[in-house]
């Protein structure tokens, strides 16, 4: 059934068995036919399409056949019987696509096609072309069919026919001599052959089995669709013809109520999550229902993920047959991150990822504390790169070079890097990771054990490519390779599986789930390759309606075994997600039949595990404090805090806690900030001239050097934002020298000693940027990068923006922003009737309330919030009213 | 030339047809419509190529038509014909087109490929991956979805680059920082990037753009831009000369003119035209309304004329100067502008080249180019696998020109080589919002213009909502009485009775004084009132109250079946700009009024999402103290302020440590105890297992999704329920779960949280629990029963340091390029283009506030600034000029079914964990003499020894075990077994299925006359190691159950089990 328009049907006896599953049917048929022979059915052969299908055929078998033991048929796949008898090796795959890579790269033309990709693709297509056991050589073919059209496609194809030797060591070509021996074999000593479910043929394969049914017996089985839900089925997705009210009618004239009542069941859901827990309620009502052998078609990957997941929560463990990409695993990461550190000479990130992975460098239990420390240290020096900094900045902070650190350096050393062969950058991999001590924690591990197989199996296939290739090249190759290479996890032995289509052919299953059964998923859309649909049709290759049909095929076979299920996304995104059009023909067909739809799955609730104390509501915090918890130093910029929201002097002053820095940050406006003030210090210390010129050129080398340390870029743009400026600070400062003021002293602490009601003794204190003096008055100055316009609006409201009257009361002086950040530089003064000894009194008169048990309430308005780093603990925006 | 709406015509599906069509007139009816027109006419499906501008309304669309089939394949004649009929089907077709309409549903579903509804984006790039090699596009190359981060990247690693060399790269960027900073020349680069693909457009042939363009803009500015101007008024004795006459005479002055005097004397003596500037002009460079004082007048007298003719003079002379420092100004922005906005753009197409992507740009330009380039055609015919012949234009008014000149090119060819192709465009000019993405309005009447001259089609235009209720029509009609080109809209007959209002709300709050309290606020007990932008504070209260007094519960909106109460799904607050968003969202919680968001950073900003980013921070590094109480703080442990003051005050050792002590203590309280001990497991997973299975198990265990239910406030629920769900979805889907390790994932979202491509809040399942809050381009596309338009104060800024790229859409390319700074550098020369571009931009405002206008069914609600919102003065104006009812007849509330909520999943447990398999080389061992003996001995099996060893890595060893095994075959002892002569069959890997199902392959069957013996292979090294007691008794329920089996098969024998080692030696069990 279901065969292609353009092909022919396979050959030999067709015959269509009745019941719901169809390995149970051939099993039957099997030993109607050969009843003779039991206990002893070795002479028979049965092509099954898979391993595991070979596996459940068994069952069927020994159930249809109900003796104690018998000698079972021949159970194998097409492919493997045949090459079970073939001699000699294929080339193997790696080598094949390196040989073919290294004549692309040096084709000229490509432009910036991706070599590697299109020589995978390249192939693959010629893989498929020997496997139709194509006549003529396809360049030759396309040429005759479409000129010069094609041209590069042609002469691409006739490159690869002239480089991979398609006839001879490729492994299709070996196939389909394998193929042809077994014929031999079949001719001298005739066995009867069944086959079933057998998926795509080749045109290889095709031909074999044309000659194979000429010389043996050979039947061919496929299911009857004139029965039950499986004939519902075929009239939903195989037929358009007679129209759909007729064929709705028909069925419903034939079956009075549905025959998939109760079997088949959908479930839109409107997220992710909700397909997942949908999917999760079902199958546990499979189990419950004393279903066993669940298969869970993972069309969306995704969603399958998360039912995994939930299901485990259930303990309802699910056996992964489909793996996942190697490269997504955590040991292929730990060779990534180590990659990428020779790369880029120690990014810090990837560096403590590589420390603190358990595959490299011994337990990271045993350095766990150190490492800690040393990304603490980073963090606080801002290494972001660098080796040798690094091991600088180790040095300082453990006196000695600590041996993690000694053993990352030394396998950096050894990592060739010379152009060089792809097998040779793996063997130089391989060393260096032996030398991290990756090798046995990899080992260890599933995936890092497929891992080292993975590339100890490629260096091996790869050993007579010379190709040479640097570093990076290399290196985009490995991730393809590791991108393409997959890992099964076979830690979980279960009934309940989670596999594909073409996994799922031909087994036995008691029920069966379509995860992802939306448009974009089923039927499966090719991605566009190097020929369209229609030319590859004239190459003879099979195309999406083949694709289609099969598909068709293959969910017919499971769905009618027992109870089914398809679940799709009805939104994804915020977008409607049409559903499968599969679904929509069998919602059509079944509603206008029976008039009912076909019954729909609910999200099921995935269990947790409530923990003690249970959640409360969150309100806004106002925590009070025990005195001893309070600080005894008391700056304005505590003050300030204070003042802006008390929740915030908690966080920052009582509980003592910070943001920390991370290892990478840009430096950024206050960077400059302090970068000014250092200068400036510098600048006044050294006594500078009254002189214009010569003070300018003071200030300038004093800036000189304060910009020198700096990354390029940075210097540069500090150099040309602080240049304008300058001049005008000079003017600015003779002109206030001219009034008679000195320079004092530059970064002065001012203390205060207090005694606070219920705290005792506190220290009020203040470092103030420069300090001048006339007679015996003076003036603290306070540097700020910030607009004119915002200094304005502090000196506006001292009671609110308390830093400059806080300096001005500890210093007992009087007070001025000078903003050093926009010309004319002009200093801000505080206005004189300001009330700065009551201002300075609120900070212990506050402090003794709060001793007292104030409560402090979180309530920062929404400019301090937006750059509070205590957001998450004050958790504003979560309170209830 | 505009007929009004035929629809009759406009279906006819052999007709060209362009629909100029008015919000809520039914766009998409018109063009699914159309669609299933063509259908019926006989179109194959994949004939159909439907283009929108997002896919998501590609995907509503597919669903409404997929919606439509059905109804025609499932629906009884009499509908089916009634709905034929409603789409123009000429009577005396419909019972004819009766079945072919009832079978378009399989038609459209079975059919390979389908039709295509997409966007231009996703047909681009369709067609640019499958181009033909020689086209020269990029093969194999995948599309880069987050291109900003490697724009910085590429951007800091140039300016690391230029910063330190001395190349023309490096000075340009160093005087680029000294004329205009860093952040503008970051942004400048920025836009340059933006504009990428008018620049190629713009230069497009040209070997050296950067010159090119420079010579383009050359002519537009003042001939002399070497020298500096000032210097040739200081070399004109004359004009010296007027500027000391002019100071003379001021001296006669005022005590100001004095000073003025003085100051131009010392400018004149200094040369300093700057400050002659100061003492002629006024400060912003425009002349003084009066030149001098009586006092000078009286002075000079009669010679005053001469004197003011001097100053006119000078004055002139001065502008002039000013506008040619402009120029000089635009020069070197330019020169060295175009330089590094060019170097930057090429080094991130060689970014990108290097790891194979593109980014839509790209596409857009490649498609484009091939599309033109007839060279390909026959190449591209053979790569597509369908042919197109009925093209629908959705959203028209949005389409860029270079998207239309490769529309156009591509109609132009079909239309050559196709014969009954058909076009049906429709769009808005009116609701044309996307200027900041290249979108033309313009190019909506140049299209259609192209379309009637090459495809005959007629243009239509309709003005009839079926959205709206009257009063809202009026009240729009009102607004835009005198807007160019807008005509009057119509409600539709069924509308007819629909209640509607209109309210303006304008918040008028007085200019607060400041004045300083008397007394010192305390912070303790009182909160500092919210400072800025008090207009929209007043605004967000009044908002939020109104709502949730007046509105919600209270207005009767009418929906499908009936009236009922407004809730808060029916409510759709806009905004024009994000910027006072959150102003608003704060007034909703106040309120306690679910609501969703269009915040930027969606997701990521969210207070839960930030959780469990905190939470997963500590797992990695749990000394970083605040990350470690925000985890205890949030919902998941939920620890109070006493807990952390425990963990964290006045300690020398880190919160972690603290934790971990105190939860050792019998008497730590229960939220440390469970943060310590989740925290602790949690930690030790997170080296190996995936970031998603890690998050699964935190929720499960941490039983986050009820402890955040009860945590938040009601009205937050659904939102942050969704939120969570949408978390856990980002860390399997973000980058394709390419981020294996959590710190790569914690990186990821770190690197996103203010990318353009932030995923956005999770959406709940239920729309109808939340107002929602989205900008009005967000809000593109949807409508709601009420709208509130929350102006806020907006005010427009100029843009600055950007690029002039006017593009007519009917020109190839656009005419200009050049890059400006700010408004008062806009210089004369490219005065025109401004002045174009300004006009544009105010009627891209005007169709910004009929866009959102035009979301509203019944309820049209507009606030904002009295003092300084110009669309609110605008409605204002108009709407007390015919005033509308101000608030919706009251309603009662309709329950809304409560979900119940989910069932409990239970089931029975199955399955199991197996050990993985141990690898050693022993096993190997084993394995490999195993198969040695399999295949040496007869019959003999075929194995390929070589690849085997190969595998198990046991080269070296290959001869050594082949050899023994050989040896062993033929050892005397054995011989009966192995010497075909002694027995009567032998079998290796004898298959065996039991009654169970199980295939049992047996190492060694050997059949007598009167006997069975089987054999297993025992070559592994450790049964050497056993007695044969103990070897016998290890393997006895195994043999015994192949003894029973082969006694199945052969009753009359007796059977023999043994076990034959590694040495020779046979055990009988
Ligand atoms: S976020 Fe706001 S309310 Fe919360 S602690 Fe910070 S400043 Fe206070």
């Amino acid at each position: 059934m279901g065969q292609g328009e353009g092909q022919t049907p396979i050959p030999g006896t067709l015959t269509p068995l009745a019941g719901a599953a169809l390995p149970h049917a051939v099993a039957r048929r099997l030993l109607a036919c050969h009843a003779d022979r039991l206990p002893d059915l070795s002479g028979i052969v049965v092509i099954v399409p898979n391993h595991r299908a070979a596996q459940d055929f068994a069952r069927a078998l020994a159930r249809a056949a109900g003796c104690a033991a018998l000698i079972p048929p021949t159970l194998m796949p097409l492919r493997a019987w045949a090459e079970s008898l073939a001699g000699g090796r294929a080339e193997a795959p790696a080598l094949r696509l390196a040989r073919l890579h290294g004549v692309l790269r040096r084709s000229n033309g490509l432009g910036a096609a991706d070599t590697w990709t299109l020589a995978g693709e390249l192939l693959g297509l010629a893989d498929e072309l020997t496997a139709t056991r194509f006549g003529e050589a396809p360049g030759a073919r396309l040429r005759a069919l479409h000129g010069e059209a094609l041209a590069r496609e042609t002469a691409l194809v006739e490159t690869v026919w002239a480089t991979l030797g398609v006839d001879h060591d490729a492994p299709e070509a070996r196939y389909a001599r394998a193929l042809d021996a077994l014929l031999e074999t079949l001719r001298t000593a005739p066995r009867p052959v069944h086959a079933y479910a057998l998926g795509p043929l080749t045109g290889v394969e095709r031909h074999f089995l044309d000659r194979c049914a000429t010389c043996v017996p050979f039947e061919h089985h496929t299911f009857d669709t004139s029965t039950g839900a499986c004939h519902v089925l075929q009239q939903a997705w195989q037929h358009t013809d007679p129209p759909l009210a007729a064929r709705a009618a028909a069925l419903a004239a034939r079956f009075p109520s549905s025959p998939l009542g109760g079997r088949i069941t959908l479930a839109p859901a409107a997220h992710l999550e909700a397909e997942a827990q949908a999917v999760a309620a079902w199958v546990a009502g499979q189990l419950k229902a004393g279903h066993r052998d669940i298969a869970l078609i993972a069309l969306d990957r995704a969603t399958a993920r998360r039912v995994r997941a939930l299901l485990e929560r259930l303990d309802v463990l699910v056996a992964d047959e489909t793996g996942w990409a190697l490269s997504t695993t955590a040991a292929a990461a730990v060779v990534d991150r180590w990659l990428e550190c020779v790369a880029a000479d120690f990014p810090h990130a990837e560096l403590l990822d590589l420390l603190k992975s358990p595959f490299v460098l011994g337990a990271p239990g045993a350095r766990q504390d150190e490492v800690l420390r040393f990304e603490l240290a980073l963090r606080r020096h801002g290494v972001a790169q660098g080796l040798a900094d690094m091991q600088r900045l180790a040095h300082a902070e453990f006196g000695t070079l600590p041996a993690w650190l000694a053993t990352l350096a030394d396998a950096r050393q050894g990592f060739g890097e010379r152009r060089a062969p792809l097998a040779v950058w793996l063997a130089r991999l391989a060393d260096s990771l032996a030398c991290l001590g990756a090798i046995a924690p990899l080992t260890a591990d599933t995936a890092g054990a497929v891992l080292l197989d993975t590339l100890d199996t490629l260096r091996r296939e790869l050993a007579t490519d010379t190709e040479p290739y640097g570093f990076a090249e290399w290196r985009h190759w490995l991730d393809r390779a590791l991108e393409a290479a997959s890992f099964v996890d076979a830690a979980v032995s279960s009934p309940v599986v989670l596999t594909s289509v073409p996994a799922a052919r031909g087994r036995l299953f008691d029920a069966v789930a379509v995860l992802g059964a939306d448009a974009r998923h089923l039927p499966p859309r090719p991605a566009p390759g190097l020929f369209s649909q229609a030319t590859r049709t004239e190459l003879g290759l099979s195309g999406i309606r083949e694709a289609t049909e099969l598909v068709v095929d293959d969910l017919m076979q499971l769905l009618v075994q027992g109870p089914a299920l398809l679940s799709w996304q009805a939104w994804r995104d915020d977008e409607p997600n049409p559903a499968s059009p599969l679904v929509l023909r069998l919602q059509a067909l079944h509603q206008m039949a029976w008039g009912a739809s076909l019954p729909l799955q609910a999200p099921g609730r995935p269990p947790a595990q409530p923990g003690e104390p249970p959640a409360a509501a969150c309100v806004t915090p106002a925590p009070t404090v025990p005195a001893v918890h309070l600080p005894r130093r008391y700056s304005p910029t505590v003050y300030q805090i204070l003042l802006d929201c008390p929740y915030r002097f908690f966080v920052r002053s009582v509980l003592g806690i910070r943001e920390l820095d991370a290892a990478d940050e840009a430096l950024d406006k206050s960077d400059y900030g302090s970068a000014l003030h250092r200068i400036l210090k510098v600048f006044h210390d050294g006594a500078p001239p009254t002189e214009r010129d010569a003070a300018l050129a003071q200030l300038q080398s004093c800036a000189a050097a304060g910009f020198e340390a700096l990354p390029a870029y940075t210097a540069a743009a500090w150099n040309s934002r602080w240049n304008p400026v300058q001049a005008a600070y000079v003017d600015a400062w003779l002109d206030w020298v001219a009034q008679g003021w000195h320079y004092a002293s530059g970064e002065t602490e001012f203390t205060v000693p207090r005694n606070v009601d219920g705290l005792g003794e506190v220290i009020l204190h203040g470092r103030v940027d420069r300090v001048d003096v006339r007679d015996d008055v003076r003036t603290v100055i306070d540097y700020k990068t910030a607009s004119r316009h915002q200094l304005k609006k502090k000196l506006d409201t001292p009671d609110e923006a308390v830093q400059l009257p806080f300096y001005a009361w500890l210093a007992d002086a009087a007070a001025a922003f000078l903003p050093i950040d926009e010309t004319p530089v002009i200093p801000l003064t505080l206005e004189g009737d300001t009330d700065i000894g009551a201002i300075a009194e609120r900070l212990p008169a506050l402090l003794a309330a709060i001793a007292a048990g104030a409560p402090l309430r979180a309530q920062g308005v929404d400019a301090t919030c937006a750059h509070c780093e205590a957001r998450g603990l004050c958790r504003k925006g979560m309170w209830h009213a | 030339m505009r007929e009004p709406l035929d629809n009759a015509a406009a279906l006819d599906p052999t007709a060209c047809v362009v629909v100029e069509a008015c919000a809520g007139s039914g766009k998409t009816w018109l063009l699914v419509s159309r669609m299933l027109r063509l259908l019926l006419a006989g179109a194959a499906p994949s004939e159909l190529l439907a283009i929108t501008f997002t896919r998501k309304a590609a995907q509503e669309m597919i669903d409404r038509l997929y919606d439509w089939l059905r109804l025609l394949a499932q629906s009884d004649a009499t509908t089916v014909r009634g709905f034929l009929r409603e789409r123009h089907v000429a009577e005396e077709d419909v019972d004819a087109l009766l079945p072919r309409a009832r079978g378009l549903l399989e038609a459209v579903l079975s059919a390979q490929p389908g039709p295509t509804v997409t966007t231009f984006h996703g047909w681009f790039l369709d067609l640019v991956q499958r181009a033909p090699l020689d086209a020269g596009l990029p093969w194999g190359a995948t599309l880069l979805d987050r291109p900003q981060q490697m724009q910085d990247e590429v951007c800091e690693r140039l300016f690391a680059r230029w910063a330190a060399s001395d190349t023309a790269e490096g000075v340009a960027l160093r005087a680029l920082l000294a004329d205009i900073g860093d952040s503008n020349l970051r942004g400048l680069l920025r836009r340059f990037l933006d504009a990428r693909a008018e620049w190629w457009a713009y230069t497009e042939g040209h070997a050296d753009p950067v010159t090119y363009a420079l010579d383009r803009l050359r002519p537009l500015l003042h001939p002399v831009l070497e020298t500096e101007p000032a210097a040739a008024i200081w070399a004109d004795p004359l004009q010296c000369a007027r500027l000391a006459r002019v100071a003379d005479a001021l001296e006669h002055g005022t005590a100001t003119e004095c000073k003025r005097a003085a100051a131009l004397r010392q400018a004149l003596a200094q040369h300093d035209l700057d400050a002659v500037r100061r003492c002629i002009l006024k400060a912003d460079g425009g002349r003084l309304a009066s030149k001098a004082t009586k006092s000078v007048h009286a002075a000079l007298g009669s010679v005053i004329e001469g004197w003011l003719d001097d100053y006119t003079a000078l004055e002139e002379a001065l502008e002039n100067v000013a506008r040619h420092e402009i120029d000089r100004r635009i020069w070197a922005l330019n020169r060295h502008g175009l330089l590094l906005g060019h170097a930057y753009v090429e080094s991130c197409q060689a970014a990108k080249a290097q790891q194979g992507l593109i980014d839509f740009t790209d596409v857009e330009w490649l498609a484009a180019r091939l599309l033109r380039d007839p060279v390909h055609a026959p190449a591209m015919a053979l790569k597509l696998d369908v042919r197109y012949r009925h093209l629908l234009l959705d959203e028209f008014q949005d389409t860029n020109p270079l998207q239309w000149h490769a529309l156009s090119a591509w109609l132009v060819d079909a239309r050559q080589s196709e014969r009954g192709i058909t076009v049906f465009m429709v769009g808005d000019p009116k609701q044309a919002i996307y200027r900041f993405r290249r979108g033309e309005a313009r190019v909506f009447d140049v299209a259609a213009d192209f379309l009637r001259m090459q495809f005959g089609a007629r243009r239509f235009s309709t003005d009839m909502t079926r959205r709206l209720a009257p009063v809202l029509v009026r009240a729009v009609n009102s607004v835009f009485a005198d807007a160019a080109g807008f005509a009057a809209h119509a409600w539709t007959p069924e509308n007819a009775d629909r209640a509607g209002a209109v309210l303006c709300l304008p918040v008028q709050v007085e200019k607060r004084t400041v004045d300083v309290p008397p007394n010192l606020r305390n912070p303790l007990l009182t909160p500092l009132p919210e400072g800025e932008e008090r207009a929209v504070q007043a605004e967000a209260k009044r908002f939020a109250e109104m709502l949730r007094d007046e509105v919600l519960g209270r207005w009767g909106v009418a929906d499908a079946d009936g009236l009922r109460a407004a809730r808060p799904g029916d409510v759709l607050a806009l905004v024009r700009r994000r910027t006072h968003l959150q102003r608003y969202e704060r007034a909703l919680e106040q309120a306690g009024i679910p609501f969703i968001t269009s915040r930027r950073g969606g997701l990521l900003h969210a207070l839960e999402a930030q959780d469990l980013v905190a939470l997963l921070e500590t797992l990695l590094l749990p000394h970083a103290d605040l990350r470690l109480a925000h985890t205890l703080r949030s919902p998941l442990f939920g620890c109070n302020d006493d807990e952390l003051l425990q963990t964290f005050a006045a300690r020398e050792d880190s919160g972690w440590e603290r934790l971990l002590r105190c939860a050792q203590q019998p008497v730590c309280s229960p939220a440390l105890a469970r943060a310590a001990r989740l925290l602790v497991r949690w930690r030790d997973l997170c080296g190996t297992l995936p970031v998603h299975d890690l998050l699964d198990r935190v929720y499960h265990e941490g039983d986050i999704e009820a402890r955040y239910a009860a945590a938040v406030p009601p009205a937050m629920r659904p939102q942050v329920a969704a939120n969570l769900r949408a978390f856990i979805e980002l860390a399997l889907k973000q980058g394709g779960g390419r981020y294996p390790t959590l710190t790569g994932f914690i990186r990821e979202l770190a690197a996103l949280i203010d990318d353009d491509a932030a995923p956005g809040e999770g959406v709940a399942a239920d729309n109808a629990y939340a107002v929602r809050l989205l900008t009005i381009h967000g809000a593109k596309g949807l409508e709601a029963p009420i709208v509130w338009l929350l102006g806020g104060t907006d005010h427009d800024r100029a843009a600055a340091y950007a690029v002039l790229a006017p593009w007519s859409p009917e020109a190839p390319r656009p005419e200009h390029f050049s890059l400006f700074g700010r408004i008062a550098d806009h210089g004369t020369g490219r005065a025109d283009w401004f002045a174009s571009e300004a006009t544009l931009a105010a009627r891209e405002a005007d169709n910004l506030l009929y866009v959102a206008l035009t979301r509203a069914r019944q309820g049209l609600i507009v606030s904002g600034d009295a003092a300084r919102n110009a669309w609110l003065k605008r409605v204002d104006t108009a709407w007390q000029a015919f005033p509308e009812p101000a608030e919706l007849p009251t309603a009662a509330p309709v329950a809304v079914e409560v979900d119940t909520g989910p069932v409990a999943i239970v089931a029975p447990p199955v399955g199991s964990r197996v050990a993985p398999a141990v690898r050693s080389i022993a096993a190997a061992r084993g394995e490999f003499f195993h198969a040695c003996l399999e295949c040496f001995a007869p019959p003999g099996a075929r194995r390929d020894l070589a690849a085997l060893a190969m595998r198990l890595k046991l080269e070296d060893e290959r001869w050594a075990l082949e050899t023994a095994a050989r040896a062993l075959l033929a050892r005397g002892e054995l011989a009966r077994f192995f010497d075909p002569a002694r027995y009567l069959r032998a079998h290796s890997e004898r298959a065996l299925l039991d009654a169970d199902g199980q295939i049992q392959r047996l190492d060694r069957v050997v059949e007598f006359e009167d006997a069975v013996w089987v054999i297993d292979y025992k070559t592994g090294e450790d049964s050497l190691t056993l007695s044969d007691t103990d070897l016998a008794a290890r393997h006895r329920a195994q043999l015994e159950r192949y003894g029973q089996l082969v006694a199945a098969l052969h009753p009359a024998k007796a059977i023999h089990v043994a076990v034959l080692r590694a040495d020779g030696r046979l055990v009988v069990v």
